[in-house]
């Protein structure tokens, strides 16, 4: 049976709504590098790097000419000799340090933005439309966008530009010095990058499965956790534990997979790196042996082979990092490329707006609206409606996109106005939402209450609070508004968590109210008490309550057919 | 893991040996010796170290990268077996996104320690002594001048252990609060709470830039000094080097070995800037982990549990009180049920109708008196035995992300999908397919269509007592007639116990009652509706 499971959690697929990773990941990446922060950064680091090389180039030069004189003349070298070999070293410490300052700089406000942009792209989509994306993904965007990311832009991007000015440079160098070894690497160096670009190609499709495997492994022990009561309570907590043994093991040959073929491109560096040295070594010391070179031109060519092959291996290490990027910046682009609803410009009026419904019905991209029943109706302003309909007709669905968190079908009236005119955000704050199941905030009773106003006073809190009746409860608990609540509620009935989303909608003084089912935990004589706080605190709103039941609300009764209709 | 160890120290120390070597050859070359045989040596050295290099660094990576990923493997199953310890306690004890985020960047530090602290600290120990010996064979003056720089550069990364450290833990720390917050908004924001969450989200991620621009600093700081350090080696060298030959105290030829080798030992000087960094958040997690290991879960199993009798089971709760803070939620609770009956207990909202289902399922342990199972006291029956014995529908519904399938083969494995239709007719769920995604937490059906999943899965289980949390809360009342029909159809004769406030499920009970103010009143049960059903 286990097996059958295993199999089973192994061939899952992806759920269809969930958004892969685009084709174009490279090309996603480089364009989270398009901004004039990054270029300017870019530019210095280059400017830095010619800096740098040139100095490289002077120390190698006079150093192998202060060894020849050492060596062949048996004398000291130069005062101007000496000092010019320490001032072009000091020369490049200051250039690399102020490199890596520039660079990691520039990292971290650039990793700031996209973290803002992260969380906003994530905010206003909400919970609807991210559903079909997992949290743990969410998670792991948020979580691994610095380690991931970082050395793309500190690293990666200047890589490519000292690469680029260092290696010609010194090719030009190395051919004035001893032409013969300028040759060896004119021919090693092209070389070395056609490997490496052989080797990134296979390295490449290998990380985009690991990249999966890896947020699958985390993605299943996030929901393993999540449900642990759940398992427990069917007695399946080992069965899982097997199921994650085992992707924890796939994982693992999949991680090792791509690390062999990963570091067999510092493998080739390296060996080329060494081989030239090497070669470049031995051919100089046949030459020398024959007389056929003279030692300080020479040596400074030798100095300068590991000069030039420094920036290619910083390549392929970096390039190790800019794979790592990729599938993180073609999540985050489809996340951003998610946001669904279109936000308009035109101001919301202030007051109880009047509804007009035709053929109005939330749309799911990639679903379709199925099981979702039109709606056609007109809400006048200020007045409390139901909205009833058999389960799963798409009521709670149609708030959602009453509140812009979905897209819909349909024209949606809002005095007049089409909704999706209307700017979106400045819509959702004339707003509130009731839900099913408020959501609990693991802090104080005080914060979870004021997560709507979080400038409310005590005072405010205690208002609210007596008009949807839970002021007994807080009275009786021993550190009153300071209470911690767990996660789900651990210490509250259905009904009280139901009275705290009240509160919270209360605190927000809106003017169109949304209730999808919030009696439904509730006795008869608490769901009449509740109704009646609803009536009376949101006396002169829009009030739309969706209900299963006959609740004795509001005179007006909006009704979806059911999905045979 | 030595292995590895072993041979990032030997890459390291071929790679200054080459250096050295060359330097070496084409000196010797270029002073013309009489024959070219006594270069040949040199030659073969330049090349089995140009080539034992980048093997014996191809051999390391695998090696230790190998190694970590099997502790990775074994770190996160260790980390779930301290988890699976608890039971519904566990989401009051933490957030779950901080429960993730911690665990994957704790597996992360503690697998990779090996690679990022011990492997190049030793590798540059290595180099450096044999760096400072070689030459202090040579001249102690020497010797000060290439030893004492390398010495400096690993004296500054251990300066910035302590500032490394904090600055990695708060920038952990930071990063998972504002992942955790966020998970929290986005749940969340349906209920407006998102809008509330911005601006400390906002704050968080100012204070992970402003954290990511002080370890900016801490780099550059270490790269001047390290490249300064450099400048003074490679200088001195040179200099005292060439003092040395034209005194006739150094054989010219190996000058240029000296320089080359000396500015190849710095090399392994770069990776130090890491060390401090990694070396701390293994610290922080193991400490983690520990805490977690020394958390007492709510319910334990006794050390020697009883069996469960087979067959049917009696439930009896005697003088049962539950506190929760300074409420008493149920207060000397008696109640008897017999096999095979139907029991619904009705109540105003927060009367603790669930509170007393959580007793069933040993989620929790009663302040005073007892649950026992035909005479078995819960607490000392195995934890498996008992929920084995028992399956729930909680109110809230969870389901797996996971496909309808799945969530109902949870309860019984060996579930086809031809027994499935009918069952999912019977609940009005057959316009969703068994292979039908229910999205994290179930949020791709209504709140009525996970209501039946749930229930339908409590009655596949084979259980003895079933126990239903409002089962029919969020259905219309057509919908309701027909899932507590098909409740009744495949409850097969086994008890039944009911938590309702609705009065449809009422028509199942043999035997009515109302909690409430912490007691039990026995209610006649609805005998005429029984024939709806």
């Amino acid at each position: 049976m286990t097996f059958a499971l295993l199999r089973r959690w192994r061939a899952a697929p992806p759920p269809p709504q969930h958004p892969l990773a685009p084709p174009d990941a490279t090309h996603l990446l480089r364009e989270l590098g398009h901004h004039p922060d990054v270029r300017q950064a870019l530019t210095l680091s280059a400017l830095l790097s010619l800096i740098s090389t040139l100095l490289t180039a002077t120390f190698a030069v006079t150093a192998a000419q202060a060894i020849a004189t050492a060596l062949l003349d048996h004398r000291l070298p130069d005062t101007a000799v000496t000092l010019t070999i320490a001032v072009s070293l000091i020369g490049r410490a200051v250039t690399a340090a102020l490199r890596e300052r520039i660079l990691t700089s520039m990292a971290a406000r650039r990793l700031h933005d996209l973290r803002a942009d992260l969380t906003h792209a994530a905010l206003t989509l909400g919970p609807v439309q991210l559903s079909a994306q997992r949290s743990s993904h969410l998670n792991l965007l948020d979580t691994d966008l610095d380690t991931r990311l970082a050395p793309y832009f500190a690293r990666f991007l200047p890589a490519r530009w000292h690469a680029a000015i260092t290696t010609p440079t010194l090719l030009i160098v190395t051919a004035l010095l001893d032409p013969a070894t300028a040759l060896l690497l004119a021919i090693t160096g092209p070389l070395t990058i056609l490997f490496l670009w052989l080797v990134g190609l296979a390295a490449h499709a290998a990380t985009d499965r690991q990249w999966q495997a890896h947020t699958r492994l985390n993605a299943r022990l996030l929901t393993v956790t999540a449900h642990l009561p759940l398992l427990h309570l069917h007695g399946q907590v080992s069965t899982y534990r097997r199921v994650l043994k085992a992707s924890a093991e796939q994982h693992r040959t999949l991680t090792l997979n791509v690390l062999k073929i990963a570091f067999l491109s510092g493998l080739v560096l390296e060996f080329a790196v060494t081989l030239a040295t090497a070669l470049v070594a031995v051919w100089i010391g046949v030459r020398l042996f024959g007389g056929a070179a003279s030692l300080a031109p020479t040596l400074a060519a030798l100095m300068l082979v590991a000069e030039y092959f420094a920036p290619l291996r910083q390549l392929g290490a970096d390039r190790h990092a800019a794979m790592d990027a990729e599938p993180l910046a073609a999540h985050l682009a489809a996340l951003r490329r998610m946001t669904p609803v279109l936000t308009g410009q035109r101001p919301t009026e202030p007051g109880p707006p009047t509804l007009t419904f035709r053929d109005a019905r939330a749309h799911f991209p990639g679903t379709g609206g199925a099981g979702c029943s039109p709606l056609t109706a007109t809400v006048p302003a200020g007045t409390h409606v139901t909205l009833r309909g058999p389960s799963g007709s798409g009521k709670t669905s149609l708030l959602h996109a009453l509140r812009r968190h979905v897209p819909f079908q349909g024209e949606i009236l809002v005095n007049g106005t089409p909704l999706q005119y209307l700017d979106a955000d400045a819509w959702r704050a004339h707003v509130a939402f009731v839900p099913q199941h408020p959501h609990l905030l693991a802090a104080s009773l005080r914060v979870n209450l004021s997560v709507t106003r979080p400038d409310a006073s005590d005072t405010d809190l205690i208002d609210v609070a007596t008009q949807v009746g839970l002021l007994d409860l807080i009275r009786h608990l021993p550190q009153g508004l300071d209470t911690p609540l767990g996660e789900g509620g651990l210490h509250l009935s259905g009904g009280e968590l139901a009275r705290l989303s009240l509160a919270r909608a209360l605190l927000t003084t809106p003017a169109l109210v949304l209730l999808d089912e919030p009696t439904a935990h509730l006795d008869p004589e608490t769901e009449a008490a509740i109704v009646q706080v609803i009536r009376a605190a949101f006396h002169s709103r829009t009030v739309v309550l969706v209900t299963h039941h006959a609740v004795n609300f509001s005179a007006q009764h909006l009704t979806l057919a059911g999905r045979a209709a | 893991m030595n292995g590895a160890v072993l041979l990032a120290a030997l890459a390291s120390l071929a790679a200054v040996g080459l250096a050295a070597a060359s330097g070496v050859l084409i000196s010797r070359a270029a002073l013309q010796p009489d024959d070219f045989l006594s270069l040949t040596l040199l030659v073969t050295t330049v090349r089995a170290l140009g080539v034992g290099r980048a093997a014996l660094r191809y051999a390391e990576r695998l090696t230790g990268h190998a190694h970590a990923l099997a502790l990775g493997a074994h770190l996160r199953l260790q980390w779930f077996d301290t988890i699976s310890r608890f039971g519904r306690d566990l989401l009051s004890l933490e957030r779950r996104g901080d429960l993730l985020s911690r665990a994957q960047a704790d597996v992360d530090a503690r697998q990779m320690w090996t690679l990022r602290v011990p492997l190049p600290l030793l590798s540059f120990i290595a180099v450096a002594t044999a760096i400072t010996l070689t030459t202090l064979l040579i001249d102690p003056l020497l010797a000060a001048l290439t030893g004492v720089p390398l010495l400096v550069t690993a004296g500054h990364a251990a300066t910035q252990r302590h500032p490394a450290a904090a600055l990695a833990q708060d920038r952990q720390e930071l990063r998972r609060e504002h992942s955790a917050r966020l998970l929290d908004a986005v749940a969340g924001s349906a209920d407006s709470v998102s809008q509330a969450a911005l601006p400390h989200l906002t704050a968080l991620n100012r204070a992970i830039m402003v954290t990511a621009g002080s370890s900016s600093t801490l780099a550059w700081q270490f790269t001047l000094t390290r490249e300064l350090m450099f400048a003074l080696a490679v200088s001195g060298a040179l200099w005292r080097g060439a003092d040395l030959v034209t005194a006739g105290t150094l054989t010219g030829a190996w000058l240029a070995g000296l320089v080359l080798a000396t500015a190849a030992a710095f090399e392994a000087a770069t990776l130090l800037t890491t060390l401090p960094a990694a070396h701390a958040e293994r610290i922080s997690a193991r400490n983690r982990t520990r805490q977690w290991r020394d958390q007492t879960p709510l319910v334990v199993g006794p050390p020697s549990p009883q069996s469960l009798p087979d067959g049917p089971l009696e439930l009896d709760l005697r003088g049962v009180t539950v506190r929760l803070g300074e409420r008493t939620i149920l207060n000397g609770v008696h109640l008897h049920v017999a096999a095979g009956r139907c029991v619904v207990l009705t109540g105003p909202s927060g009367a603790g109708k669930s509170t007393l289902l959580h007793l069933l399922t040993r989620d929790l342990d009663p302040d005073q008196g007892e649950v026992t199972l035909s005479g078995i006291p819960l607490p000392t029956a195995a934890l498996s035995d008992v929920r084995r014995a028992l399956s729930l529908h909680p109110q809230q519904s969870p389901l797996l992300d996971g496909s309808l399938r799945e969530n109902l083969r949870l309860a019984d494995p060996n579930l086809t999908d031809e027994q499935l239709k009918p069952l999912l007719t019977q609940f009005a769920l057959d316009h969703l397919c068994p292979d039908h995604w229910v999205g994290e937490g179930g949020t791709q059906l209504s709140g009525g269509e996970r209501a039946r999943v749930s229930i339908l899965r409590a009655l596949l289980a084979p259980s003895r007592i079933v126990v239903l949390d409002e089962p029919t809360a969020h259905l219309d009342p057509d919908t309701e007639l027909l899932v507590l029909k098909g409740i009744q159809a495949n409850r097969q004769g086994r008890t039944l116990i009911i938590a309702s406030h609705r009065p449809a499920p009422l028509a199942l009970a043999d035997q009515i009652y109302r909690l409430q103010d912490g007691q039990l009143h026995p209610l006649p049960a609805a005998s005429t509706q029984k024939k709806v059903i």
